[in-house]
Order: structure tokens, then sequence, then C-alpha cells
């Protein structure tokens, strides 16, 4: 007898090793008070993971199902998770009771912040609404984002036909302080 | 054989039907006739009465919860265990993560196994042996083989199942049954040299 025989030899001696027969006869009733239990302790969403595990698991390949529902998983938390882009949407304007001040004019690395002059306008800017005043302003046509090369800067107010009265140029150019950089 | 083995096939499917329609004693009967059987592939992959006793519960708790799910393109049979296979082997993973488990908790109750005595008074190098013994070199051998090795080996030398079906509950392929039962038969030679001549 070589030693893989002997070794299966002595396998086959543990199909022995087994419990009373009195064991399997009161096994049914200690299975029916395990599952009354179990029913009364476990969450649904314990028992649908579970049948869900279970169904993957009787498939031929269950690493491949695994693989295809994390990868579905992934999918949709990019759907959802991924932030959305932002075409205007709701704008809240606030209008405030001291107007931004201007960079100096006079700096000609930042143009872009230096107002137009405005025909007609005693002061940089009038309005009719009070100050400290905030309105609300949803997908107002008129608040497209501006053409290329036309970008508004964070300091420039936003301008709005119809809330803002006529501007009337300024007799003389604006004061401003210099922007400390 | 082969007409027995589909009459017991047709027999579980008549049961599972009526189960599943919600007849308990229905299911009760695969519980009667199933709990031998995977008591011992549990016992034999655990080497612990106790935690084979919770997982045979939970085996057929698990079994009688998801009947619905089971269709019955492979036996009743096959698919309670795979369950009880996939369970104990995420069990023992679990026990392994918890604390090593050591060998002296190897369960070593058989000697007063009359049927055990009888066969092992007929061996040679067994008889030399004490009993006691021989049962705590095997479980400890046992124990020393990964889960899945471990698997292959109770499925294959202890519970008689042929390699086909073996694939089938653990879903891979036949190589990978023959060859983790070539490297785990190896092992356990290693292991166990002293009974073997």
């Amino acid at each position: 007898m070589n030693k893989d025989e002997q070794l299966a030899r002595l396998l086959r001696l543990k199909r022995h090793e087994k419990p009373g027969e009195d064991y399997f006869e009161g096994f049914l009733q200690d299975f029916h008070a395990y599952q009354r239990k179990a029913l009364a302790t476990q969450s649904a969403a314990s028992l649908w993971w579970e049948r869900v595990g279970t169904g993957l698991s009787a498939l031929k390949r269950p690493s491949t199902a695994w693989a295809a529902v994390g990868a579905y998983a992934a999918v949709m938390m990019l759907i959802y998770v991924w932030p959305a882009p932002h075409h205007g949407g709701n704008t809240t304007l606030v209008i405030s009771p001291n107007p931004p001040q201007a960079s100096n004019p006079s700096n000609p690395s930042n143009p872009s912040i230096t107002p137009a002059p405005m025909p007609g306008a005693s002061q940089p800017w009038q309005t009719s609404i009070p100050a400290g005043q905030t309105i609300n302003v949803s997908e107002t046509p008129s608040l497209k984002p501006p053409a290329a090369g036309k970008r508004r800067t964070p300091d420039q107010p936003l301008e709005l036909p119809g809330v803002i009265g006529p501007a009337v140029p300024p007799t003389s150019p604006p004061t401003s302080t210099p922007v400390q950089e | 054989m082969a007409d027995a083995a589909l009459t017991d096939k047709q027999e579980d499917r008549v049961l599972v039907e009526r189960a599943q329609e919600g007849d308990c004693p229905a299911f009760d009967t695969l519980v009667v006739k199933y709990s031998q059987r995977l008591y011992a592939l549990i016992y034999h992959m655990t080497s612990h009465r106790e935690d084979t006793h919770d997982l045979l519960q939970e085996v057929f708790a698990r079994a009688f919860r998801n009947l619905k799910s089971f269709r019955g393109q492979s036996g009743f049979y096959t698919w309670i265990y795979t369950i009880a296979v996939n369970l104990t082997l995420n069990f023992l993973k679990k026990r392994n993560r918890r604390r090593m488990f050591s060998l002296d908790d190897v369960d070593n109750g058989i000697q007063h196994d009359g049927e055990y005595l009888e066969l092992t008074a007929t061996s040679d190098p067994v008889r030399e042996a004490g009993l006691n013994e021989l049962q705590r070199h095997l479980n400890e051998a046992l124990q020393k083989l990964s889960d899945d090795h471990r698997a292959v080996v109770t499925l294959f030398d202890i519970q008689g199942m042929p390699h086909a079906e073996i694939s089938k509950i653990l879903s891979v392929s036949e190589g990978t049954v023959r060859s983790r039962l070539h490297y785990a038969h190896k092992q356990l030679q290693a292991h166990l040299s002293n009974y073997l001549t």
C-alpha cells in the first residue's frame, strides 16, 4: 500500500467522527427555535443582502457577478455624486450700501477692474433698490455668461436691465483707493 | 446506482416545490435528510462541535429564507452544500482574524465512538498509536491546511464526492480541484509521516 492509499485510509477514519444519535433527534427542534429567534432579530437590510449573496453564489461564476455588481454600483455612485454643471440657477444679488472700491486706474497691469464711465450718472451706479435688500434672480435671460473676452471680474457690478436705474456719466473720474496687493 | 441518484433528486425536487409553496414539514424532511452529511462537512472543516452546531442551524435557516430563489438549475444537494461551504469558509476567515485558533481547541471526543474503535483496531499503524493521539494528529494536520485546501480534502477524501461535484460546489474548475487535492495530500503526508510507512 503506497502513501497515498494509506493517507486516504487514515482520512476515511474521520467519516466515523459524528455526534450521538440523540443529537440529530433533537436537532430539528433546536433548528425551529433558532429560526424563530433569527427571524425576530434580523433586519430587512441584512435579509436583502443575504438574498443577494446567496443568489450570486449560486451562479457559475460568483466572482464575476460580484464584480459586475460592484461596477454597476460605482457607475451609479458617479452619476449621483458627480457635481452637476452650474448654469445660472438661483443667483442671489446683494445690493451693498457701500459700493466696491475701484482699483487704481493708473495701474495698467489690472485694467479689467477699472469701472467703465457711465453717461449721465452722478455716481458710479444708481439703483432704485434700497441698500441692504436681497433680490433673488432665477434664470434671468440677461444673466447669461458674458462672451469670451468680456468676462466680469468679481468686483464689477452685475448689469441688470430694468433693475438698475439709468446711469449718469460721472462729472469727474471716480476716486479710487490703491488696492493692496 | 444512477437510478437511485435520480430518484433522490426527484424526491428532493418534490420536497423543495412543496416547501416553496409554504409546506414547512416538507422542509423539515430535507433538514432531517441532510443534517448528518452537512454536520460532517462543517465539522471536518472547523474541528469544533459547538461551531458546527451553530453553523448547521444557520445553513438550514439561510436555505429556508432563500428557498424562493432556488430554481432547480442544480440539485438541492449541490445548492445547500454550496451554502454550507461558503458560510463555513466565511466563518473560518473571521475566526482566523479574531484569534489564532488554538489546536488545543480541536475536538477530541471520538474515543467513545464504538465504530471508530473497531475500525482503528484493524489498522496496523493505527493500532500502535493511541486513539486519542491519532485523532489529535489528524485534526491538527487538517487544521494546518488552508481553508480552501481543507474544504477540498473534506469533500473528496472524507465525504467521497467526485471532482465534478466539488468543482460545482466551490465554483472552481476541476483542474483547480485536482491541483488543490494534490497539494493538500503532500502537506498531509508530511504532517502525518509517523502514520505512513
